[in-house]
């Protein structure tokens, strides 16, 4: 038979161990168990000072071992002292935690997980220890008892105590076993050693001294071990109760000295290898020798002396009875082992209850959940709308999570969390989904989850039925004459278009007004509808109409006239007169210009340092400078009216940057033939407005109503032939509304934007302000004068204006004498940026950031020019006092343009969002251009929609957006 | 002399008198001590760094080092003072509740008691002091006294070193990681102006004291550190902050990106009066052997560069903000905030649950 040299895995040594001690099977053996810690330092080891006691290597180290098992008990039977050393390799030990955490990557099991798998596995083993060892040594790698086996030791016993029938059951069945082994369900209750490394005595110490303050501290470390252990019962008067005992007569506590630190033999041949030659102390690795016997060898041999003799009697006290001990022959060890072994790996109540006693923070933190999800929940529940919109179920989520988070911990939260998570949207889902529809006022629609009429991919599911944010504001219609409610608008047309064209407001149907360009199906052949456009006289001139910006209402006089401008100015964005202004020598007049230009453009060139000399004068002299300046830049990026400005004067060779220098120069010589005329209409007088307001009146009178192809536009159709229309002419409109970034030579369905003229000039009082405009703010009711001045062609200028005198002007007035030398002619023109908010308050802005306020007689005398030099904020807060507070919108610019040959241009370009870049404009391809005598009114967007979606109006009460400078111009005109 | 003592005058005026020792914060009773308010100033740029561990650490050695004595010091001249001699020999504990000290460079050292410690609860049972009877038996007390106390310190530090003697021992960093998942929980009232990030990453710095000669080796360390970035994969403790040999430019340990794990092994401090060859030959393994030097390691880091290079080390490390937002927050402020958040701690019935579900 072969000795055994190395410890075995428990489970191969249950199995081989009868057969191959077949000598020593009737030893009666004492079963010494070594539980602990260990890193991998060396002199840590725990099976070191067993195989120093034994005198050989019969523990490996850990990558020695023939398994890889993070947990596992080493068994050896030792023939010389008879004993049975069981070594259990667990948790704490380096190379098992080590190997465990590190295959966390695969397992994605957090620190407690893997911990509470790798605690489980351990705790079975050391139970199993406890239940067949005579004595457990705990090898502790620092010098201070570890308060967690207290702990353990607690939950140990418990489980012995649940397992205590199955495992007497199964003693009693297994041969050999003793009866009284058996019914105990144990040998004895085994004694607890402890060993400690690494003491905190200092290291230039004498031996004796040395060997005093061990035996001092060995002696101070039992009382607290004993002390607490008694305290927390784990150890009591009758050792039958308790898992384990402690002698009450022999030292338990075994303090380990550098020195006595064992070597592996090997490594020490090894390091005598290397240090051949160094000088070493003869007599060295004798006085290490002795030392080892004198330490833990004594230590333990003596208690494996008194179980051999007398057995253990831990017991405190006389009146419990004598425990039970039994040293087992080595069959009877092997076959009971195996029983109690199994019987722990299997039983039941091991693996329902041992995990719980175990995990502490993962069971805390399934029981925390387990309480905070409901509550969570309940909290997630608390004033809910009947519907709500998925925002609205993500702050109330992000509400509950918080609850959970702050009442709930540890590695099982995450799970929590997506439970909680789950519920919500589960409880949201359940018919409390609202529709996710945003107004374009930034609401959301109140309605239950349900699809649009009309909408495209609409979930059949799904009610039918539009959208409703149950808001409702007081909007003010295009003239500014009356106001309706309108509920929140949720699509483009509706807030820009339709609403304004309610049959309500019969105040603006009657009005003039400017048509936008739009797209019309009718213009447009099947085939190739742009070609053919410019083909057919019929069809450009219809086209015409729209893109130029005509007013609508054209009589057989102004389709004349429309024929000649399309001849003499195609494609020249200019305004054709209205009924009111439309001379028959209009005509003739621009012909004129034209060929003035034509003649004049000789010396132009020819001096191009004048020209620009002369840009430079106007410059100056315009005392609107930088609206007038704008409109020249304007004109300059303009292509499309560069372009057309090339074709009417193509003498222009040079460069198309010379163009607007030639429109300026033929202007600056009508300034300087007009010499010697006054001013008087440019004085504009509050006198010179009451009473020019009578006469204007009679002459507004016989406006008939607008003939107009107004039925054939396409927004005045039902939704249902819209609807076709954008499909059968995808891609040949504009979607939504132009803006700056929108493609160039598509048209919208509808208009944005709209310009009425309300009527003549006079019916602007500036004493009284606006008249019979509802919801005005006290004191802001009033445009401001716009004095602007220009350099004309004086005769010129003083022959049109006996024209407009002729028809427009009370020839009484004599006109105010002209300075010689003087050829600037000043026009006045009343401005006013109108606001208002959604509960219809109305107001407008004396400069960009004030609300114009007049208190007293007259009207108010601040002049427009800081309005007209600024960017206007879209948004101005409004005075409104009552909560929430809004803010006004820029809706509406007014403008009297003076009775003098001269329009007033518009170019309104909106920036609502600061963040970029994007403006919105009417889409017009050049200024729209306002003619003499007249109160104009455009109204801006109600909804502004990029390409990224509506810009939402600001919830706070503040100024944002802006109407870039340069809406206005004036220039002079021909008649 | 004249710009000296001017330097000086205004750093007195601006506030706080100076520190001689560390001074009781948190008393053995778990009470909170106001001391500290008379030495804190109005100033924001101060450093906090708390060291946690097992009785015998060397705790407040190494805070000591830190705050400036050095190894010729007398144990009298430390800070924090080390155990005494007695205490060693009798495995008692010196440091109760926490001590801070201040120093001119407002770096605040706050010394932990023990952790779990036997030691104290001994001597708690002994003197029959009160525990709380909530907690079923009197170590789970103790348990739960330490992760009250590791979890302030989460709290109110920037940095934590871990003192081990040993590598490494389970429960403490399973006491570390338990008191992490029970600080998150610490919240303050609503309407305080400044609220405490409850998540705030701390730095987590082992110190492993007393690390034998082999226990320098790369190969060990690299993989030590390995063990440690495992251990703390899923927690909020920032592990990773260049404190280490590698961190400290010891070219044997630099190899990628392990020296970036907060583990610095240290070696037995030389005693007063004691050569560099009375500590090797009292070391289990003396000279090293030539199959070490063939790896490029020599000889353990000397004790005392170490420790310098610690102190820059520790305070290069990030300090994540005490409040949420971008809210400044003074040493006053901090002072008055960790009474605060010591109270919540005590109070915190997330914490008495976990303690009442200790088996």
């Amino acid at each position: 038979m072969r000795q055994q040299c190395a410890a075995e895995d428990l489970t191969k040594w249950l199995e081989t161990a009868l057969e191959r001690l077949t000598v020593y099977r009737d030893s009666k053996v004492i079963v010494i168990g070594l539980i602990g810690k260990e890193s991998q330092a060396v002199g840590d080891a725990k099976t070191d000072h067993i195989n120093a006691l034994l005198n050989r290597q019969v523990f490996l180290s850990a990558w020695a071992r023939p398994t890889d098992a993070k947990c596992m008990i080493e068994a050896y039977f030792d023939p010389e002292n008879e004993c049975v050393f069981l070594h259990l390799v667990g948790v704490h030990d380096l190379n098992s935690s080590t190997t465990a955490f590190a295959d966390t990557a695969e397992t994605g099991d957090g620190f407690f997980a893997t911990l509470a798998k790798l605690e489980l596995e351990h705790s079975k083993l050391v139970l199993f220890t406890f239940l067949v060892c005579h004595a457990i040594v705990f090898v502790e790698p620092a010098c201070r008892f570890d308060l967690s086996y207290a702990r353990l030791l607690r939950n140990l016993n418990h489980m012995r105590q649940q397992t205590a029938s199955d495992i007497s059951s199964a003693l009693s069945k297994a041969t050999s076993v003793s009866k009284e082994w058996a019914r105990e369900g144990r040998l004895c209750s085994p004694r607890m050693l402890f060993a400690f490394h690494r003491n905190p005595l200092r290291a230039d110490l004498g031996a004796v001294k040395r060997k005093e303050l061990v035996d001092k501290l060995e002696r101070s470390m039992e009382d607290q071990i004993y002390e607490i252990l008694r305290k927390s019962r784990i150890i009591t008067n009758n050792c039958a109760l308790s898992i384990g005992a402690i002698p009450p007569n022999t030292p338990f506590v075994h303090i380990f000295t550098p020195s006595e630190a064992p070597r592996d033999p090997l490594k020490e041949l090894l390091e005598v290898l290397h240090d051949i030659g160094e000088p070493k102390g003869p007599d060295d690795d004798k006085r290490k020798k002795k030392r080892i016997d004198e330490g833990f060898s004594t230590f333990l041999l003596a208690h494996l002396e008194e179980a051999r003799k007398s057995g253990f009697d831990d017991n405190v006290g006389k009146t419990a009875p004598v425990p039970a001990f039994e040293l087992p022959r080595l069959k009877a060890f092997i076959r009971g082992a195996s029983a109690v072994y199994r019987v722990i790996m299997e039983d039941k109540s091991v693996a329902s209850e041992l995990p719980q006693l175990l995990n502490v923070e993962m069971e805390f933190s399934e029981a925390r959940s387990r309480k905070t999800v409901p509550a969570a929940l309940r909290n997630y529940e608390q004033d809910l709308p009947q519907y709500y919109p998925r925002r609205h179920h993500e702050m109330k989520l992000a509400q509950a999570l918080q609850y959970l988070t702050s009442q709930s911990c540890g590695p099982k939260l995450q799970d929590a969390i997506v439970r909680l998570t789950d519920s919500c949207e589960a409880f949201w889902k359940d018919g409390r989904q609202a529709c996710e529809g945003l107004s374009l006022t930034g609401n959301h629609c109140s309605n239950q989850i349900h699809s649009v009429p009309g909408e495209e991919n609409a979930n059949a599911d799904l009610p039918s039925f539009p959208h409703s944010s149950k808001a409702r504001y007081l909007s003010t219609c295009n003239c500014g004459y009356k106001q309706e409610l309108r509920n929140d608008p949720f699509e483009l047309k509706e807030a820009n278009f339709d609403y304004y064209e309610r049959s309500e407001f019969h105040c603006c149907q009657s009005m003039d007004k400017y048509e936008f360009p739009t797209f019309h199906p009718e213009s447009i052949s099947s085939e190739t509808a742009p070609v053919q456009r410019l083909e057919s006289e019929h069809n450009s001139q219809s086209r015409e109409d729209n893109q130029k910006g005509l007013f609508r209402q054209l009589d057989l006089q102004t389709q004349s006239q429309d024929e000649q401008s399309g001849v003499n100015s195609a494609g020249d964005v200019d305004m054709l007169l209205d009924r009111d202004n439309k001379l028959a020598i209009a005509s003739d007049l621009q012909l004129e210009g034209h060929e003035s230009l034509r003649k004049r453009h000789g010396s132009s060139s020819a001096d191009s340092t004048k020209n620009r000399q002369a840009t430079q004068e106007e410059d100056d002299v315009h005392e609107g400078g930088s609206g007038t300046g704008s409109v020249v830049s304007d004109l300059l990026q303009d292509e499309a009216y560069l372009e057309s400005h090339n074709d009417s004067s193509d003498l222009d060779t040079s460069t198309t940057l010379v163009a607007p220098d030639v429109t300026l120069r033929r202007r600056l010589r009508k300034h300087s033939r007009q010499e010697d005329e006054g001013s008087d209409h440019s004085g504009g007088s509050d006198g010179e407005e009451n009473e020019g307001a009578g006469e204007m009146l009679s002459e507004a009178t016989p406006v008939s109503k607008p003939v107009t192809a107004y039925e054939r536009s396409p927004w005045q159709i039902t939704d249902e032939a819209l609807v076709n229309i954008k499909e059968k002419y995808k891609g040949l409109y504009l979607e939504g509304m132009p803006h700056s970034q929108s493609p160039s030579g598509l048209d919208p369905l509808y208009p944005s934007w709209a310009v009425v003229c309300v009527g003549s000039s006079s019916i602007y009082t500036h004493a009284t302000g606006l008249r019979d405009m509802p919801n005005f703010s006290h004191g802001s009711q009033y445009l401001l004068p716009w004095d602007v001045t220009l350099k004309v062609d004086v005769n010129e200028w003083d022959r049109k204006m006996d024209l407009i005198g002729q028809s427009a002007i009370n020839q009484n007035r004599p006109r105010r004498p002209r300075k010689p030398g003087d050829n600037t002619e000043k026009v006045k023109v009343f401005v006013g940026f109108e606001y208002e908010c959604p509960r219809g308050h109305r107001f407008m802005l004396e400069t960009p950031d004030k609300m114009l306020k007049h208190n007293g007689a007259g009207g108010p005398k601040e002049s427009a020019t800081t309005l007209i030099r600024s960017d206007m904020p879209l948004w101005f807060p409004c005075s409104c006092r009552s909560n929430p507070r809004v803010n006004g919108q820029l809706m509406r610019l007014h403008i009297v343009t003076p009775k003098a040959p001269v329009a007033v241009t518009l170019n309104p370009r909106v920036q609502p969002s600061a963040q970029s870049h994007l403006y919105f404009h009417p889409g017009t391809k050049g200024l729209i251009q306002l003619t003499w005598g007249k109160y104009y009114i455009m109204r801006f967007p109600y909804s502004y929609v990029g390409p990224d979606g509506p810009i939402y109006p600001p919830q706070e009460q503040m100024t944002a957006g802006r109407l870039l400078k340069g809406v206005l111009g004036v220039i002079e005109t021909d008649l | 002399t004249t710009v000296e003592s001017t330097a000086s005058g205004a750093g007195v005026s601006s506030g706080g008198r100076d520190l001689k020792a560390g001074l009781r914060l948190i008393s053995e009773n778990m009470e909170w001590m106001d001391f500290v308010q008379d030495y804190l100033q109005d100033n924001n740029d101060f450093t906090v760094i708390g060291a946690i561990g097992p009785q015998g650490c060397g705790k407040s050695t190494v805070l000591s080092m830190i705050a400036g004595n050095n190894t010729l010091d007398m144990y009298r001249q430390y800070v924090f003072r080390p155990a005494s001699r007695e205490a060693v020999e009798t495995c008692r504990h010196q440091t109760a509740g926490i001590q801070i000290y201040i120093t001119k460079t407002r770096l605040m050292l706050l010394d932990c008691q023990a952790l779990f410690s036997t030691a104290i609860l001994d001597e708690m049972l002994r003197c029959e002091k009160r525990y709380n009877y909530e907690y079923k038996t009197v170590e789970n007390y103790t348990e739960m006294e330490s992760i009250q106390l590791i979890s302030f310190l989460f709290q109110v530090c920037h940095t934590v070193l871990v003192c081990v003697d040993w590598f490494l021992d389970l429960n403490v960093i399973r006491l570390i990681r338990t008191s992490e998942m029970l600080r998150s929980t610490i919240h303050q009232t609503s309407g305080e102006q400044i609220q405490y990030d409850p998540n705030r990453p701390v730095n987590l710095v082992f110190i492993h004291q007393r690390a034998k000669f082999e226990e320098f080796k790369p190969e060990t360390v690299r993989k030590r550190s390995e063990t440690l970035r495992n251990l703390f994969k899923d927690s909020q403790l920032n592990i990773c902050g260049n404190v280490s040999l590698g961190g400290a430019g010891r070219s044997s340990y630099i190899d990628g990106k392990m020296e970036r794990i907060n583990y610095l092994p240290l070696s037995d401090m030389k005693l007063r009066g004691k050569t560099a060859d009375g500590l090797l030959s009292n070391l289990p393994i003396a000279a090293p052997s030539s199959s070490d030097v063939s790896h490029g390691f020599k000889n353990i880091p000397d004790y005392n560069s170490l420790v310098k290079d610690l102190r820059e080390l520790v305070r290069a490390l990030p300090k994540p903000a005490f409040a949420l937002g971008s809210v400044a927050i003074s040493e006053k402020t901090w002072g008055s905030y960790a009474a605060k958040l010591w109270d919540a701690t005590r109070k915190s019935h997330i914490i008495a649950d976990y303690g009442r579900s200790l088996p």
